[in-house]
């Protein structure tokens, strides 16, 4: 009897709190559209922006592209790096000092933040090595941020969904890169996605690192990697640390939170289906 | 039709001799001074035996004594798990300690413990493997998967889903269908660890009639809780304790007469 009371009371309390983040992400999200509904339009998705201070007429088209592209060059890099990494720790090095060094850098590197990256990626990428301030410069920046949750990430699916496969794949003499080619890869590659797409979501909204290292108020679509870019959440910083217009400042806000949602819902989907169920994962 | 894929196979192989009078001779494991070690923990020690081809060998014991570890030795996949091998192993003359690893696992097969059924279709689970090891054509590789399949009687249970996710089968038919990947080696050598543990009685007496088939072509050593099953089927037993061999023999001996005190307190506990 006891027992049933407080499994109740704890469930309540649970429900309750699940209610509280899926209110706090709603009422934000309302907020931000109520807010800036007057400059949201599809001509502020598709124009460049203009007006007196910068930004405060006109629309976002630049920099919408730029953070995608960003997005998808760090995700490449950094998703790349991350999953052999933690193909590493998972399958070829358990057990090992190696692997448990590389494990404990890993670590810390995750707990650095985010402006150290930029002030070391500006120190060594374009004061030692010369590089312009681009797109490219941003997205090694953003990568190796990001590297270390998607090989902590990687390493877990791999462990979970992989290592039982790969040793016994072994007994049967197969080689290590076929069994990850054709076993461990196919069966991971869902919560991979997920994994990377996390990272690349972090990434995308990150400013700190880009400042100093790709990152400007005003250029068109990049044509090249080694074309500086604008991005939404540096565009949405500018806008609001200045306070000359907060309706522009939201509906860059809201145009920034539509597409991480956005793109979290396909990651999320893709991954649903490679399981094979569908739409029913989204909700539970 | 199973029989002549074995002998056309079993002919290629390098470790195979030909008798004076025609027939074909797989090799003995030969085991000197073996000791595996997990980490600082030593699983087996002074491992001594030899274990003859043409014969099932089942080895018993309590769990926990290393009997696992001791066929996981013998394919080498300790290694993978951080073990660490010394001593020697030989399959005939040849210290397979010294051999490629990948080719020796090919010859000696190994069904684990709890075996997972991959995560692909039924039929995948065995190209997965032929398709690494051989070369055949398609419609060879389907006549094959077929024949295993039948071999270890599992196919009539499966043959309408061959192209369903194999993780759907029962334990007693991802069992089976270890069986079946480990037989698509065409190895040398058997090890199987328990793999009637997860069967129904008429599964496990269908497996053993197939173990008694293939041992004129198979050196077959079999890990078993089941002591009737190693009194039904094995030619040799070796009784293991605490990582090292207490008693060997033919399994009239052993079972007839224990010499040690511990096999016969290991027989009475089983028997009830
Ligand atoms: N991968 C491993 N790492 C560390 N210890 C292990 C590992 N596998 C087995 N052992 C240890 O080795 C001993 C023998 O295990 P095992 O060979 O599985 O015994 P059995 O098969 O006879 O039940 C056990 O004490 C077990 O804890
Ligand atoms: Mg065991």
């Amino acid at each position: 009897m006891k027992r049933k009371v407080l499994d109740n009371l704890i469930k309540s309390i649970l429900i309750f709190l699940g209610l509280i983040a899926v209110g706090l992400t709603l009422f934000v999200f309302i907020y931000v559209l109520y807010r800036g509904r007057r400059v949201i339009s599809i001509r502020f998705l598709l124009d460049n922006p203009s007006g007196i201070p910068f930004g405060t007429a006109g629309g976002v088209f630049p920099a919408i592209i730029g953070t995608l592209m960003l997005g998808g060059l760090s995700a490449l890099i950094g998703g790349l790096l991350g999953i052999l990494n933690g193909l590493y720790l998972s399958l070829y090095s358990k057990g090992t000092k190696s692997g448990r060094i590389l494990l404990h850098l890993i670590t810390i590197l995750s707990g650095l933040p985010s402006i150290i990256f930029g002030l070391i990626a500006y120190t060594l990428l374009i004061y030692k090595l010369g590089m312009g301030k681009s797109l490219l410069c941003s997205a090694i920046t953003i990568s190796a941020m990001i590297l270390p949750f998607i090989t902590i990430r990687a390493k877990k699916i791999f462990d979970e969904k992989g290592y039982t496969f790969f040793i016994e794949s072994e007994s049967l003499g197969l080689s290590k890169p076929y069994i990850i080619r054709k076993l461990i890869i196919p069966n991971c590659l869902g919560e991979l996605v997920g994994a990377v797409s996390l990272g690349m979501l972090y990434g995308m909204g990150a400013v700190a690192p880009i400042l100093y290292t790709g990152v400007v108020m005003n250029a068109p679509i990049p044509t090249s990697v080694n074309s500086p870019f604008m991005s939404l959440p540096y565009h949405l910083y500018m806008l609001a640390n200045s306070g000359y217009s907060d309706e522009y400042a939201l509906g860059t806000a809201f145009v920034l939170l539509a597409m991480l949602i956005i793109i979290e819902i396909l990651c999320h989907l893709f991954a649903s289906f490679r399981e094979g169920v569908g739409f029913k994962r989204i909700f539970r | 039709m199973f029989i002549e894929i074995i002998t056309y196979r079993v002919v290629g192989c390098s470790n195979i001799k030909i008798r004076k009078d025609g027939s074909l001779t797989v090799a003995n494991i030969i085991v000197k001074n073996l000791n595996v070690f997990y980490g600082k923990k030593q699983v087996l020690k002074n491992i001594d035996t030899k274990i003859n081809s043409g014969r099932i060998t089942a080895i018993i014991g309590q769990s926990g004594c290393g009997k696992s570890t001791f066929l996981k030795s013998i394919n080498r996949i300790v290694e993978e798990e951080n073990g660490r091998i010394n001593g020697h192993i030989y399959l005939d003359e040849e210290d397979i300690l010294k051999e490629d690893s990948q080719i020796l696992r090919r010859k000696i097969g190994l069904v684990f413990q709890q075996p997972e059924a991959f995560p692909m279709s039924i039929e995948k689970n065995l190209s997965y493997i032929m398709n690494y090891h051989f070369n055949y054509k398609k419609l060879e590789l389907k006549e094959r998967i077929k024949t295993y399949l039948q071999m270890v009687g599992l196919y009539g249970e499966v043959k309408e889903e061959l192209s369903n996710p194999a993780k759907n089968l029962s334990g007693g038919q991802k069992q089976r269908l270890a069986i079946a990947r480990c037989l698509c080696l065409n190895p040398e050598v058997l090890l199987l660890d328990e793999p009637c543990s997860a069967l129904d009685l008429k599964n496990t007496l269908d497996i053993e009639k197939m173990l008694l088939e293939l041992k004129k072509k198979y050196t077959i050593v079999l890990v078993t809780h089941n002591l009737s099953q190693a009194k039904r089927i094995a030619d040799d037993v070796i009784f293991m304790s605490e990582g090292e061999i207490v008693e060997e023999g033919s399994s009239k001996d052993i079972f007839s007469q224990p010499k040690s005190r511990k096999m016969r307190e290991y027989i009475e506990y089983m028997e009830g």
